[in-house]
């Protein structure tokens, strides 16, 4: 059953008419506005959203994702009905509640207690109600001390703490949730996340925007990437997200790749890596790879002018753009020598250790003792890993478990044992 | 260790208490609903109306040392000024009624007016940390400022009721008359600061414009000065077009004089009135869906 439905929607502002103006303001504009071409007013619009449809299943959980100002925080504030579509319908079956940025609609002046009470009516509920959640939202809270204590005494954090607390336990038919867990310290984080999960399995339909990935991907069963008001992509969170960090990062790491090379200048290009691929255990070029499986990388390259005794890295950053490995062959590679012309120099794992996730790949050529590479692509490929060899923690290392037989176990331990 | 489990999870779904697997998902209202759908919303809200003005009541008297009595000072303030200035030395007429008792006869409704429009018409604007951030029907702001004057409106009664007793005041059936005038006070007053806080949103000159707004319309209701001054040939205008001042002078009327309100006039203030309230909420709604792009 649909339980948001989006249709052809489109949100215009007047860049003149951002806030409210004073009548004196407002007549030398309709003045100016006599004289001038109507084409003038067309340039003054700006749409935060361009013709957005999509649907929402009951149930669902769906991540908004994209750069600042692309109109993530206007997409829920349409669906909470704070504002209005300039064209286009939307249907929300249900009751909302919404986190909109950083406080919920408290009023400073109030205690934490009347503001619940004050929350809980706006989303509909009777006193009674809230008085039955009451203990439940302020122990998910933890701001027992300071319950009584106006809001506006309240740090930010206690700010989102005491929000989500309230959005969360009110059991909307559609909880929105922009943005405002990144305010709350890790332990609370993680327990919104965990919340949220349990109103997941609950059937609870929410929309939720971050520009944390990782909680993205965990979280989101479908992911929106939005671009200037556009839906750019839409789909699986993996391959939505990857979509998105190479949009970011390719424009990123082209500037950065172009400072490096001019720094690098009087080498005059003297290699170039061309590409980065992996492949399988039969040699069929691959995107992802699970856990525990071989992987193959192959970094392709290209010399001007042969390079005695070359150094060859490979980086693998995680999304939140951690270095989780890095292979070198200063390290482990033996000594080589490269001709003019294209090569290819591959790297073989036995056994992938990397945790299930999206990386993102860099590779880099240098002369050994040198600190200027070659070249150098920062992170510009990507790499899925699935879930393969089960993982908790942050990586998996090939091992080998064995049960010692008796006569190896030694006389006085079990000696102790026995005690 | 399964039985806590399943324990776990039946108080989970207890806690969570969410609709069952097929909920009757009640459809919202729509922007562009008519006003009586409107109004039923208003109605379902009526819980938040009560809360918000709770509110406002709190807030305006917190940290404030006479608390709620400010509502009775207010006008018992200026009825002893009044009587000071206008009716020992400037020897204003009162139709023989005491100037005290002649002047918070006026004085108590016209504050209830006056303290509606001075905190409803920003009242959007200075709830804009919650327009932005959540749904409700945005009117309930407004007339929760107004419901709150009507309150200090009913604690100031209370010194009333003592002056009539004071002043052995006999009352006559014509009392009753105070029902209709305060609820066609009450539709003037919503329909006024429906109109004119919405505009405030829009145009903040409203704001500046309100005190000195408050003013000449306290010197052009008769509230220090009889109807009788007016000139008969135009007291005519000054009632027709003044729908506050056919009510200021009602209440008198009534409850003072033993009087009924002048009935054609009156009528006319309802007809008004309820035009003001119905075009004032169909503006509102109008201009609703926008006030949290501009607020
Ligand atoms: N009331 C408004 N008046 C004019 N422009 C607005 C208004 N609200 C939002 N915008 C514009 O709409 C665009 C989208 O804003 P939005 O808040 O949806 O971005 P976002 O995707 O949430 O960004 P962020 O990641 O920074 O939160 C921005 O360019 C913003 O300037
Ligand atoms: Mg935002």
């Amino acid at each position: 059953m649909k339980i948001i439905t989006v249709d052809q929607v489109s949100k215009r502002y007047r860049i003149s008419r951002l806030g409210a103006k004073s009548i004196r303001e407002e007549l030398a504009r309709a003045g100016h506005r006599l004289f001038a071409r109507s084409a003038s007013r067309e340039k003054e619009d700006f749409y935060a959203l361009r013709d957005v449809s999509f649907e929402v299943e009951r149930g669902e959980t769906v991540g908004f994702i994209g750069p600042n100002g692309s109109g993530k925080s206007t997409i829920l504030k349409l669906l909470a009905r704070i504002i209005y579509p300039t064209l286009g319908k939307i249907t929300v079956r249900g009751s909302v509640a919404s986190l909109i940025e950083v406080g919920a609609g408290f009023h400073p002046e109030l205690t934490g207690r009347e503001n619940i009470f004050l929350y809980g009516s706006i989303m509909g509920m009777k006193r009674s109600e809230v008085r039955a959640k009451f203990d439940r939202i302020v122990d998910f809270a933890e701001l027992e001390r300071f319950i009584d204590t106006p809001v506006k005494r309240y740090s930010s954090g206690m700010y989102v703490r005491l929000g989500f607390a309230v959005a969360a336990h009110i059991n909307p038919h559609v909880l929105l949730i922009d943005e405002v867990l990144a305010v709350g310290d890790a332990s609370f984080q993680s327990k919104c996340q965990q919340r949220i999960e349990e109103l997941r399995h609950n059937g609870m339909t929410i929309a939720f925007v971050s520009h944390d990935m990782s909680a993205v991907e965990r979280l989101c069963s479908r992911v929106f990437f939005l671009h200037k008001g556009i839906i750019q992509a839409e789909g699986e969170p993996h391959q939505v997200i990857s979509n998105y960090f190479s949009s970011l990062f390719f424009k990123h790491d082209v500037d950065e790749q172009r400072h490096r090379v001019a720094v690098h200048n009087e080498n005059d290009r003297e290699a170039e890596i061309l590409g980065v691929r992996f492949l399988d255990r039969v040699g069929a070029k691959v995107d992802a790879i699970a856990t525990g499986q071989p992987m193959i990388a192959q970094i392709e390259f290209q010399v001007s002018r042969s390079i005695e005794d070359p150094v060859f890295e490979l980086f693998f950053y995680s999304i939140d753009d951690r270095l989780h490995c890095h292979y070198t062959t200063a390290l482990t590679g033996d000594r080589i020598q490269l001709l003019q012309g294209r090569g290819i120099v591959e790297i073989e794992v036995d056994e992938l250790g990397l945790a299930p996730g999206t990386f993102r790949i860099g590779a880099l050529l240098q002369r050994r003792g040198e600190d200027m590479p070659c070249d150098w692509k920062p992170r510009q490929y990507l790499l899925k890993v699935l879930p393969g060899k089960k993982v908790r923690g942050m990586f998996y290392s090939p091992h080998r478990w064995r049960l010692l037989p008796p006569s190896e176990t030694p006389k006085q331990q079990e000696e102790q044992n026995c005690l | 260790m399964s039985l806590r489990l399943v324990k776990k999870t039946e108080q989970l779904a207890e806690e969570l208490a969410l609709p069952g697997p097929e909920p009757a998902l009640e459809k919202t209202i729509e922007w562009n609903d008519s006003l009586f759908a409107h109004a039923r919303e208003l109605l379902r809200h009526r819980e938040l109306l009560w809360l918000i003005t709770q509110r406002e009541i709190k807030v305006r008297y917190k940290q404030s040392m006479f608390g709620a009595l400010w509502a009775v000072l207010q006008p018992f303030s200026l009825m002893v000024v009044f009587t000071v200035f206008f009716s020992w030395f400037a020897r204003m007429q009162s139709d023989g009624i005491p100037y005290p008792l002649f002047s918070y006869a006026a004085l108590l409704p016209w504050t209830f007016f006056s303290t509606s429009l001075t905190f409803a018409i920003p009242s959007l604007i200075n709830n804009s940390h919650i327009i932005t951030k959540i749904y409700f029907p945005r009117e309930i702001v407004p007339l929760a400022s107004i419901l709150a004057a009507f309150l200090d409106f009913v604690i100031a009664s209370g010194i009333f009721v003592l002056m009539l007793v004071f002043y052995r005041v006999t009352l006559t059936w014509n009392i009753l008359y105070v029902l209709p005038l305060a609820t066609i006070q009450i539709a003037y007053t919503v329909g006024i600061c429906l109109l004119l806080s919405a505009f405030t949103v829009l145009y903040r000159d409203v704001r500046h414009m309100l005190p000195l707004l408050i003013q000449i319309w306290m010197f052009v209701t008769p509230i220090l000065y009889p109807v009788s001054v007016v000139p008969a040939r135009w007291r005519v205008w000054y009632l027709a077009l003044n729908p506050m001042a056919v009510i200021i002078d009602g209440y008198r009327r009534a409850v003072v004089q033993g009087l009924p309100p002048q009935l054609p006039y009156l009528a006319l203030a309802a007809l008004v009135s309820g035009l003001v309230v119905w075009m004032g909420y169909i503006y509102f709604k109008h201009l609703e869906r926008d006030f949290a792009d501009i607020i």
